[in-house]
């Protein structure tokens, strides 16, 4: 498997232009906007990156050849995650290192515990996404996988669009704002909790799932 | 050592090959003790399979020529060069005996048979 | 090494049904028209397709079974997929050291140099040559013992064929134990190199011969159609007639030196057997 990250690795190092403008945007942020906006946009790009390395793959018939180095199928599928994982999850973290340096360099003021809650339940978000993607590419193919990421996000900005509006049609009609004010009191580390927990299980069900794809794929 | 194969030849290759070596080895080119190249080796020098090649080996052995020692490769036998060349002389006296005996049966005369035979000289 | 038993792969319209045997320490040859079924088989036997009926024997057991370290030892070129376009040598020397514990670092460096491939430039920028070397070269750069090899040589000039093809030979004569499968649809090179080989057609393998055999055994005779109608027709394997004569392809080629010393007699090589085969009236 190691040969894979190696792979992946240099998959991404090889696409020095994007990722020179990607660091330049987020300094740029870092020292100029929202400081928040950073812990959504640097994750968000990683995320791309990483997931960028299954449409490299499948360029010039180039999974044929891969699947004939010495790893059994299910590596590949694996390896995938894990890299994912990690990369999002570490340019997540320096990308909070950011928003502090912002917020020294710009002297904004911030409650503590909502931009923890805040950046907290950006990972599983972008690890959800993941999850959703990459057996996606997997068994179809990456260009599905891009019409599906857009399809999620139509989906979730009309659910928000549409929410929003049902709740002021319904004008704060029981159960819903009920709901909402629940979801406001509840404590931030349950929350936090609840959303890693959803995040990891749907991580697990979704590589065992995308292991069984590689398994019978044919290359 | 000097190996040359025509391919336009109707002798198939490993024949060619095994009579190259043997004329290698009467004619002292090869000493008795010397190793033959590895299959391998001469398949890819002379670009022909290696199982052509194995097979000339083989007969050479089958011939008493060389000798193959499992895992290290085949060496030119203590050969008998004069016994290899009686050998040989009594193979092509019963070939021209054979051609006599077919000559006289199909009802030439001996003198017809050696007119054959000058010409033949001649030509080849 | 391989083994091969009624091996059937379908696609749409296209069916292989395959036998074949490579036992250690030999170079098969697998030649065949574009499309014929060189590359379904290759990939059977690399577990990259499953095979829908039959079975595939790879180092004794199904090729989808093998471990990490039996897969160490095959060596792969394949003829339309190799490491990204994006990658230089160095990203390509990073890869497979990190993926092959037997890969020898150096003496790629030497080889890739000896053949004048660039190190700086991505495999994009490479010329179809230099691509076609890198692929051989990644093959045996591991001390495999298994090399599958995929037209290695299709679409190249005869110079780099030979390159090629010496490659092969040098890697051939450093370990008597390595094998090789190598298809193509160029037979001269296969001639020169492999012990026997498969001729497959439409999915079907129609002659497995060694190569002496088939250089040393069979032969063209050209005649008269006349002539033709008096022939001995033993061993003859198959004929095509055209406006002015009549080609036999035989088995046997003695047979008719001796007793026909007045006909026309050629060897046969490869191409022309494949040319008759498919071609002429068995």
């Amino acid at each position: 498997m190691k040969g894979l990250f190696i792979k992946d690795i240099r998959l991404i190092a090889n696409q020095k232009r994007f990722l020179i403008l990607y660091l330049a945007v987020a300094l740029i942020l870092s020292f100029s906007m929202d400081s928040s906006f950073i812990v959504s946009y640097v994750p968000m790009m990683a995320m791309l990156l990483v997931l960028s390395t299954i449409s490299y793959d499948y360029n010039d018939n180039g999974m044929s050849f891969i699947m004939t180095l010495p790893n059994k199928p299910g590596d590949y599928a694996v390896e995938k995650y894990i890299f994912s994982a990690s990369g999002v999850t570490f340019m997540w973290l320096v990308s909070m290192v950011l928003q502090f340096v912002s917020f020294m360099i710009q002297k904004t003021e911030y409650v503590l515990s909502e931009v923890i809650l805040t950046d907290a339940l950006m990972l599983p978000m972008f690890l959800l996404i993941i999850a959703i993607m990459i057996p996606i590419e997997l068994k179809y193919s990456p260009e599905k996988g891009r019409t599906v990421l857009f399809i999620i996000f139509g989906i979730v900005m009309i659910a928000v669009i549409a929410g929003k509006g049902l709740v002021e049609k319904i004008g704060g009609a029981g159960d819903v704002m009920e709901l909402f004010v629940k979801l406001q009191n509840m404590s931030p580390v349950v929350l936090i909790i609840a959303a890693y927990a959803v995040c990891l299980i749907v991580l697990s069900i979704s590589m065992v799932s995308t292991i069984r794809i590689m398994q019978n794929k044919e290359f | 050592m000097k190996i040359i194969i025509n391919n336009t030849s109707m002798i198939p290759v490993y024949e060619q090959l095994m009579d190259q070596i043997k004329q290698e080895i009467i004619g002292g080119g090869l000493k008795e003790g010397d190793a033959l190249p590895s299959v391998r080796n001469l398949a890819g020098e002379l670009r022909i399979s290696a199982l052509t090649v194995k097979k000339a080996y083989d007969k050479l052995e089958e011939d008493g020529f060389t000798v193959t020692v499992h895992g290290k490769g085949s060496y030119v036998a203590a050969t008998d060069i004069p016994l290899a060349l009686e050998a040989r002389r009594k193979a092509v006296e019963e070939d021209f005996a054979e051609a006599v005996s077919k000559a006289r049966s199909a009802g030439l005369e001996d003198d017809e048979i050696r007119e054959i035979l000058e010409i033949l000289l001649e030509d080849t | 090494m391989i083994r091969l038993n009624n091996l059937q792969k379908e696609y749409k319209g296209f069916k292989l049904d395959i036998t074949m045997d490579v036992p250690e320490g030999r170079v098969t040859g697998l030649i065949g028209r574009n499309g014929a079924g060189k590359t379904t088989t290759i990939k059977c036997i690399l577990g990259l397709v499953r095979p829908t009926a039959g079975e595939a024997e790879v180092f004794g057991r199904n090729p989808l079974d093998l471990t990490s370290d039996e897969r160490q030892m095959i060596g792969v070129a394949l003829s339309e997929s190799g490491f990204s376009m994006l990658f230089t040598l160095e990203d390509v020397i990073k890869v497979l050291s990190a993926s092959y514990k037997d890969f020898d670092e150096k003496r790629f460096r030497d080889m890739c140099s000896a053949q004048s491939l660039p190190f700086d430039k991505q495999i994009k920028d490479y010329s179809s040559g230099m691509k076609a070397k890198l692929r051989v070269l990644v093959a045996i750069s591991h001390n495999a013992k298994l090399l599958i090899l995929d037209e290695p040589t299709a679409g190249l000039d005869v110079i780099a064929r030979n390159d090629i093809l010496a490659i092969i030979r040098k890697y051939l004569d450093e370990n008597p134990e390595r094998s090789i499968v190598i298809s193509s649809h160029i037979s001269s090179d296969l001639e020169g190199l492999c012990d026997d080989i498969y001729m497959i057609s439409d999915g079907k393998i129609i002659l497995h011969e060694d190569t002496d055999v088939l250089l040393g055994k069979y032969g063209l005779i050209k005649m008269s159609s006349e002539e033709f109608e008096t022939l001995d027709k033993r061993y003859i394997v198959a004929k095509q007639e055209d406006r002015f004569s009549v080609t036999c392809l035989t088995s046997e080629k003695q047979f008719y030196v001796e007793n026909y010393p007045k006909l026309v007699i050629e060897n046969a090589h490869i191409d022309d057997i494949i040319v008759l085969m498919l071609g002429g009236e068995k």
